[in-house]
């Protein structure tokens, strides 16, 4: 069972859940229209999930017959593969009768007209109680704010920002968002702060993240959630090089970095738009884990 | 759905480094060290040797984080286990610990300062 004291946040592309927090990403997709997330822990595999967008609405409990049918073709008869098809909390599954099979499962999201497949392949942890608090624990990804929370980030973020970049490199993790007008935000997660932090300050540390070339400047100290020590750094850029650098209007950048001592982590959130689009409250929709 | 990756994980687990014990090690000050590997000299580069000044040796230094991995590496203490000590020691992940430990071991390995030992599978035991 996912223990209630550990669960996680897992927000991706069309999805949300509350996993185990020892489930990690090991694979992933960045587009919205086709793509996978796999997630394991030192036994092995324990989720993938699976979406593509959809012409039309697909009938999805034989779309799942379909599939455990091409999986294990003289396992089970059709009339088998029904009998243990069930619905659960909008999904249809298919509950394998041994602990070695995999378990399906699928739903038709149709704001997104995304088909969302999920499969939790046989693993020691697997319980059938596991599978239902999973799958009950979804909860879509619509609406003006998405949730995005992976690989020990977990932010909301306008819709229209996408999702751009992806650097899950150990103890350096970076989600980055763009506006289609250029705008991005930008969330840092790094590890072995004690380490990282015996030569450097928060500026110094993130001056060495950023880019050579950014003047960053500190404009104030304050607590995230009251709690954490960290600074809001700002910088300014104007143009992309060359005669933009003359002629286009001054964006600016905030960064918000902080240090959470208890986790050895150190987090930052970097904010780069032009003054009329910035958005003041966004270290407020960034959770610590 | 294939078990053989998970398998191979799980065997990749159970390895054990050791250091190699031709390898002379000599602390330096905050807590670095300085790993000196003898090479030997084989066909051409035997003869090459006589008349060209070759390096008897090759010199690794470790800061401090790496000498203490490198202390862990006693032929006893599994993979799995160093990955624990290293995700408690930094409040890491997992994945993450594991994958700092493949990056720091992987040149070391390709050096021969480590080498790796495996219990032999049982099925080649039996047959």
């Amino acid at each position: 069972m996912i223990s209630p004291a550990t669960p996680v946040a897992l927000a991706w592309h069309h999805l949300q859940f509350q996993i185990p927090a020892t489930w990690e990403i090991v694979a992933y997709k960045k587009n919205s229209g086709d793509g996978q997330l796999v997630l394991a822990d030192r036994h092995g595999e324990t989720l993938q999930t699976y979406w593509r967008t959809v012409a039309g609405t697909p009938k999805v409990s034989a779309l799942i017959q379909h599939l455990v049918a091409e999986n294990f073709p003289n396992r089970f008869s059709e009339s088998k593969i029904r009998a243990r098809l069930q619905s659960i909390a909008g999904w249809d599954v298919f509950l394998p009768p041994t602990a070695d099979l995999p378990v399906f499962a699928g739903r038709y999201l149709p704001d997104e007209r995304a088909l969302l497949e999920v499969t939790l392949p046989p693993h020691p942890d697997r319980t059938p109680a596991l599978v239902h608090e999973l799958l009950q624990s979804y909860r879509p990804n619509t609406g003006p704010v998405r949730h995005w929370a992976a690989f020990g980030i977990d932010l909301a973020v306008p819709a229209d920002y996408e999702l751009d970049e992806v650097r899950p490199w150990p103890a350096a993790q970076v989600l980055r968002f763009e506006h289609r007008r250029g705008y991005s935000i930008t969330a840092h997660r790094y590890g072995m702060a004690s380490r990282q932090l015996a030569n450097n300050t928060l500026e110094s540390f993130f001056a060495r993240v950023k880019d050579r070339g950014t003047r960053l400047y500190k404009k104030r100290d304050f607590l995230k959630d009251n709690r954490y020590p960290g600074v809001e750094l700002g910088y300014g850029t104007r143009g992309t090089g060359g005669i933009t650098a003359l002629l286009s209007p001054r964006w600016h950048g905030t960064v918000w970095v902080w240090r959470c001592d208890d986790q050895q982590r150190i987090y930052a959130l970097d904010h780069h738009a032009p003054p009329k689009q910035a958005l003041p409250d966004l270290i407020e929709k960034f959770r610590i884990p | 759905m294939s078990k053989a990756p998970d398998n191979q994980f799980r065997w990749q687990l159970g390895l054990r480094p050791v250091r190699n014990q031709a390898v002379t090690i000599e602390q330096l000050a905050d807590g670095k060290s300085r790993l000196t590997v003898p090479l030997a000299h084989r066909g051409w580069s035997r003869l090459l040797q006589r008349v060209l000044p070759l390096r008897n040796a090759k010199v690794v230094e470790l800061d401090d984080l790496g000498t203490e991995l490198l202390a862990w590496c006693d032929g006893q203490t599994t993979f799995e286990t160093m990955i624990d000590r290293y995700q408690q020691r930094w409040n890491l992940s997992f994945f993450e610990a594991r994958t700092l430990l493949i990056q720091f071991f992987r040149p070391l390995i390709r050096r021969n300062i480590i080498v790796i030992t495996a219990d032999r599978p049982a099925e080649q035991e039996t047959s």
